[in-house]
């Protein structure tokens, strides 16, 4: 019982010699263009070491920041001169310039 | 075309090199996996991945090695994600079951391989049923031996080892698939 056990054990061993390749459906090919159609493009990341991503993001940041106190700065500027001028100008419509008052 | 024009002409981004590529490497990769996964319709399915994920990444190809193993390393990566996947369903099946949740799954048929005398089919049926119990390297090994004809030398360089190392792979594949084989017969009588 023990060598027929055996025998069969090295003839399922030996089943696969001489095996041939599995083929494919005939439209594999067509199959798998299709498929490749449909995918999205892959992503593509430049920068992919974080310590890169770290530092654009930060001067990304701050090129913001700078921009928008800049713009802050200009444009409480821009209302003061504003201001004044309209201020000067009522002053001359009313004649209440310090020169005329007195 | 040769190997090194249809590399340049995939990373130029052509389609046509696409088909070429699929129709040259077709039967190898589709066998391959075939072999691992034991399932046709899974086995299509996952070699038309393959060669998707090879022309979208085709740009980090160095040539050092063969386009061939280069397809025989996705092929074969691909087939054991397949099966970890399996693996992971089954276990989750498995603890529903057990909770009174889950859906008896229905015992698959056993594999034949498309390409095994018809005298062989059944002896070879319960081969590669006794493969899925072999540790992956090992399986890999045996299959790319002895179902795809490659040489130690070419498994070798598909598994990133030594022509020893994969004859160490395939002494114990084989010490295994013979205990396997014997327990099963065993328990036929």
């Amino acid at each position: 019982m023990g060598k027929d056990i055996h025998q069969r054990v090295e003839d399922t061993l030996s089943s696969i010699e001489g095996m041939k390749r599995a083929e494919p459906d005939p439209f594999f090919a067509t199959r798998a263009l299709s498929r490749l159609e449909k995918q999205q493009p892959e992503v593509i990341i430049p920068i992919r070491r974080p310590v890169w991503l770290v530092a654009t993001l930060c001067l990304f940041l701050a090129a913001n920041i700078f921009l928008l106190t800049h713009e802050t700065k200009k444009t409480k500027g821009d209302v003061q001169s504003g201001e004044t001028s309209s201020l000067q100008g009522f002053a001359k419509e009313y004649g209440l310039t310090t020169t005329s008052a007195y | 075309m040769n190997e090194l024009l249809l590399v340049q002409e995939l990373k130029n981004g052509n389609s046509k090199a696409f088909t070429q590529m699929v129709e040259a490497y077709q039967h190898m990769v589709f066998n391959t996996v075939l072999s691992m996964v034991q399932h046709h319709h899974e086995a299509e399915d996952l070699a038309q991945e393959v060669f998707v994920q090879v022309y979208q990444s085709i740009h980090t190809f160095r040539g050092e090695a063969k386009l061939s193993t280069w397809l025989y390393r996705i092929a074969v990566t691909k087939a054991l994600d397949w099966q970890r996947k399996q693996k992971a369903k089954k276990r989750i099946n498995a603890l529903k079951n057990i909770i009174g949740l889950g859906v008896k799954e229905e015992q698959l048929p056993d594999f034949h391989h498309p390409g095994i005398q018809l005298d062989k089919k059944e002896q070879a049926a319960v081969l590669f049923k006794a493969m899925q119990q072999l540790p992956d390297n090992q399986r890999i090994a045996f299959i790319l031996i002895k179902t795809e004809g490659l040489t130690y030398e070419q498994a070798g360089d598909v598994l990133n080892v030594s022509v020893k190392a994969v004859e160490a792979l395939m002494h114990r594949a084989k010490e295994n698939l013979r205990k396997i084989l014997t327990n099963y017969y065993v328990s036929q009588l």
